[in-house]
């Protein structure tokens, strides 16, 4: 059984909400009430930004979107079923190749391609699961990360299939009812929208028996297998979700963005997105939001000088280091009692559990 | 098609990079054996002390020496620095919570490497050792390679009398066994965490400032050797040092020597191996350490 | 026919015997105690009846099936439900949804279901929540059901585990020392609990416990185990004043554990455990 560790071997420490003391984090309904909220604004968002912003910046919102679906990927897989990666960038990036590869060689429409890449990569999720079954920890780091490396080497680089042998693929817009999504408003409607119904799918995984059953296995794996999880099955349908999701914003990023190449789905990125997810929150829906948002807009301002550039980098690592050592309870966790202090305040009635992200 | 002297020649490269995986790696495996504490960071710190080699050295043009010993000052110095203020203070909380303290650690030195030195690749960016070699037969040895090896086993040797025969050396090997009885015996647990940190980050600069006139250098070559390390590391379980050796020519060896298996067009087949190598490690990894341990007689630390 | 039927089983963890060769019957709606001192196997056996360890030897009938190929939530499933020496609760959910998952769970993991609700899902959800506020009433920890177990006292915890592994609608309950910690007066209510909820639910129960006052109270049937042998076993009050049993673990100084009756005689049957 895998929760008991052979003497010498790894100690296990997965767990990213589990607080100093030993204690556990208290958990959360926290994200719920905030994508309410979220959802109740979002009709007047799709009018609005779209009239509001323009064609560049609404791409940049757009595209910041897609990264918010990355991390609900994050948050499912190490915030749920409480497993450490390293390769959730390598994930996106499949899933963006592979809806070009599909739409370049077999000439499908995107709508068809898009489905079918996410299925693929669910499958690839749960295979790389399997290992995950005897491995925990550090180990599954080593290897996520040595994952990630292959994906960026062999995978976008080597494979000259996927990769319209080395060239970038270009993706030719599809429309959808009619409108050319090649509009910057339509394509950021659409992208609100998946990106809505993902994380109303994830909550709704949390509310119910999956998630549940996610949750006790994360805080005691044997007991829980003596209740009745089966620990094999739910862990490896917790990868297989978390790649599918990551491959969402993968085929989203290619309708994005308009072309596929290999440089924003590198080992970097993979963990400077769990870096993101940690300091957000890792069970946090909204810190998904708001940390994707901080990843792809300050760039952009960076971008007028570009040698700053990798400060975003920067900033990220300095704050995965300080929170660990002095904000223990996570950004996330302070952005939730702030959320919901306004909501509160509104007189919505929504009461919820604060998500600390004790690591 | 089959031929004996590129085999042996590229054995040879092949033992000249494993050598300063394997050097990477007994640093990984001191710290994680003393700590506990699988370091993410070690990559990116050789990198930018070869960076730091690369600045005064090449740029300012000091003389080599002077570099190198800035680099390995830096090196120790960061090491320190590290554990002192980002790691002591989590030292009762998850090993994990510590390793992402590591990760946040390569973020940083990646980036800050990337503000300072672009994200350009430099090479041959300081020569230590003449680029030519002595031809032995039909082998060419270049004096990089026989220096490399050399060098790296002369430093693994080194490590090892310093953990059997020097006083800190043996308190950081009782720590490694049991932490707890350690203390009570009156080892300053404190001190000998910040040495292997120390030591450490040193032999991440050493394999660093000897692979990159080797390859290239840039912010993500020598940062991703971590990898490569740590499936070192891992064939000899995280504990044993010869086995940690023997495992980083091994993976040296069978990434060089892929090229005759597969054509160099198809890029990444070296990822691929560590992949494997590593998967495999961890997966069958009581079967390995028992049959690998025996086989050489089991030293841990 | 007995409910559980333990033949031979045998687990080592390297050189050492942690259990030799163990038979044991377990018949239905029978209240089962289990002693030994410290390291004697006891938790083991629990380990291998729930399927986390797997023996080196023997077999386990359950209803009369062997169950040994069965992982543990296939048991649990079965009606296997345990609990454990330290409680084991899920820190991240409710005291309700601790007790509510179990007998919540649907054979295939339940996604689609958790995604699109079906008709007749609310009516399953609504089922074990009333199930789950009827064990806590029962159990009286009813107070405690929207806190969270981190929250808790340990004997609240104790019973709130208690209470989820009676959820998932066992009938054969193993309890790993559920009254440590308690003091004399507390003990006994807990023997009466636990009478009355064997005889609600229609357990089986098989009990390791080192409270003697506890033992005697519920116990029909008794094994003892040293050094991973059965030692005895029979009727608790015949098998406590059995002499090889007294000199060997109850009465005996510590150290006399080991000598009193070396490992490898055979077991001691005591007369008068009428089954």
């Amino acid at each position: 059984m895998q929760g008991i560790t052979e003497h010498g071997s790894i100690r296990s420490g997965t767990d990213l909400t589990r607080r100093p003391d030993g204690g556990m984090a208290r958990p959360t309904q926290s994200g719920l009430w905030a994508l309410r909220w979220l959802l109740r604004a979002s009709p007047l968002l799709a009018l609005l930004l779209p009239a509001a912003l323009g064609a560049y910046q609404l791409t940049v919102l757009t595209v910041a979107l897609v990264y918010a679906v990355a991390l609900t990927s994050l948050v499912v897989l190490t915030g749920f079923v409480g497993q450490v990666s390293l390769c959730q960038a390598s994930f996106m990036g499949l899933g963006a190749f592979l809806c070009a590869a599909l739409m370049g060689h077999f000439h499908l429409s995107y709508w068809v391609a898009a489905p079918i890449t996410v299925a693929i990569v669910f499958v690839a999720g749960v295979v790389v699961g399997l290992p995950a079954l005897r491995l925990r920890g550090l180990t599954l780091a080593i290897v996520t990360l040595s994952l990630a490396l292959l994906a960026d080497n062999f995978l976008f680089q080597g494979v000259g299939w996927l990769t319209n042998e080395g060239n970038h693929w270009l993706i030719s817009r599809p429309s959808l009812l009619g409108v050319s999504l090649d509009q910057p408003g339509a394509l950021f409607r659409v992208i609100l929208i998946a990106l809505l119904v993902t994380m109303l799918a994830v909550v709704r995984l949390r509310q119910g028996r999956t998630g549940k059953s996610w949750y006790a296995m994360r805080d005691a794996e044997i007991a829980a297998a003596t209740s009745g999880v089966n620990v094999v099955t739910m862990k490896l349908l917790g990868f297989g979700i978390a790649a599918a999701i990551a491959a969402i914003a993968g085929v989203l990023y290619a309708l994005a963005i308009g072309s596929v190449s290999p440089e924003p789905f590198n080992f970097v990125t993979s963990i400077q997105l769990l870096a993101i997810a940690v300091i957000a929150g890792v069970r946090s829906l909204p810190g998904a939001i708001v940390g994707a948002l901080f990843f792809i807009i300050l760039p952009q301002f960076l971008l007028q000088f570009p040698p700053l550039v990798p400060l975003t980098s920067l900033i990220l690592g300095a704050g995965l280091i300080l929170q660990m050592l002095f904000a223990p309870q996570g950004l996330g966790g302070m952005l939730d009692d702030l959320l919901r202090r306004f909501s509160r305040s509104r007189g919505s009635g929504v009461v919820g559990v604060s998500d600390e992200t004790g690591v | 098609m089959f031929n004996p002297t590129l085999v042996l020649e590229l054995a040879l490269v092949g033992i000249a990079f494993g050598a300063l995986y394997s050097l990477a790696a007994l640093g990984i495996v001191v710290i994680y054996k003393t700590t506990g504490v699988l370091n993410f960071a070690h990559g990116a710190i050789g990198m930018f002390s070869t960076f730091v080699a690369y600045e005064f050295g090449v740029v300012r043009g000091w003389p080599a020496p002077i570099a190198v010993l800035l680099a390995l000052a830096f090196a120790a110095a960061f090491g320190w620095f590290m554990e002192r203020f980002t790691l002591r203070p989590l030292r009762d909380r998850p090993v994990l919570t510590r390793v992402i303290v590591t990760l946040g650690w390569l973020l940083v030195l990646q980036s800050v490497a990337s503000l300072i030195w672009k994200d350009t690749s430099y090479h041959i960016p300081l020569q230590i050792f003449p680029q030519n070699g002595i031809r032995i037969a039909q082998l060419t040895l270049g004096y990089n390679q026989i220096a490399n090896i050399i060098i790296a086993a002369a430093l693994a040797v080194l490590l090892a009398l310093f953990l059997r025969f020097t006083p800190l050396g043996i308190a950081m090997r009782a720590t490694s066994d049991n932490p707890t009885a350690a203390r009570l015996l009156g080892i300053q647990v404190n001190r000998v965490a910040a040495s292997s940190w120390v030591l450490g980050s040193v032999t991440a600069a050493i394999a660093g400032l000897l692979l990159a006139p080797l390859t290239t250098l840039n912010t993500t070559q020598l940062t991703v050797v971590v990898i490569t390390a740590f499936g070192a590391a891992l064939i000899g379980g995280l504990t044993n040092l010869p086995l940690t050796f023997l495992g980083g020519i091994f993976l040296g060896v069978s990434q060089s020597l892929l090229i005759l298996v597969i054509p160099a067009q198809i890029g990444g087949a070296k990822d691929v191996l560590t992949f494997v190598v590593i998967l495999g490690v961890l997966l069958l990894r009581k079967e390995v350490r028992v049959l690998a341990i025996s086989a050489i007689g089991g030293e841990t630390l | 026919m007995p409910l559980c039927d333990v033949r031979g089983v045998t687990v080592r963890f390297g050189g050492v015997t942690a259990l030799d060769t163990i038979s044991m019957e377990l018949l239905e709606g029978e209240f089962v105690a289990l002693i030994g001192p410290n390291g004697a196997g006891k938790t083991t056996l629990f380990n291998v009846l729930s399927g986390i360890q797997r023996p080196a030897a023997g077999d386990i009938l359950y209803r009369s099936r062997s169950i040994s190929a069965l992982d543990p939530s296939e048991r649990a499933r079965q009606g296997i439900g345990r609990t454990f020496q330290t409680p084991q609760a899920f820190g991240s959910l409710t005291v309700l949804d601790n007790l509510l998952l179990p007998g919540w769970l649907p054979r295939f993991g339940g996604v689609l279901t958790d995604l699109i609700p079906v008709p007749g899902s609310g009516l399953a959800r609504r089922a074990a929540r009333d199930r789950a506020r009827g064990v806590a009433a029962l159990l009286g920890i009813e107070d405690t059901l929207d806190r969270y177990p981190g929250e808790l006292p340990l004997g609240k915890r104790r019973l709130i585990e208690l209470a989820r592994a009676l959820c998932a609608e066992p009938r054969l309950l193993l309890l790993d020392e559920p009254a440590s910690g308690l003091d004399a007066e507390e003990t006994g209510r807990f023997a009466e609990l636990l009478l009355r909820v064997r005889d609600i639910f229609k357990l089986t129960v098989l009990l390791v416990e080192h409270d003697m006052q506890l033992v005697l109270g519920v116990a029909d049937y008794l094994y003892v185990l040293n050094f991973g042998k059965l030692l005895a076993q029979g009727d608790p009050a015949a098998v406590v004043s059995d002499p090889v049993v007294v000199a060997a673990y109850l009465g005996g100084d510590d150290t006399a554990y080991g000598h009193a009756r070396p490992p490898g005689e055979t077991t001691h049957q005591i007369q008068g455990g009428a089954r």
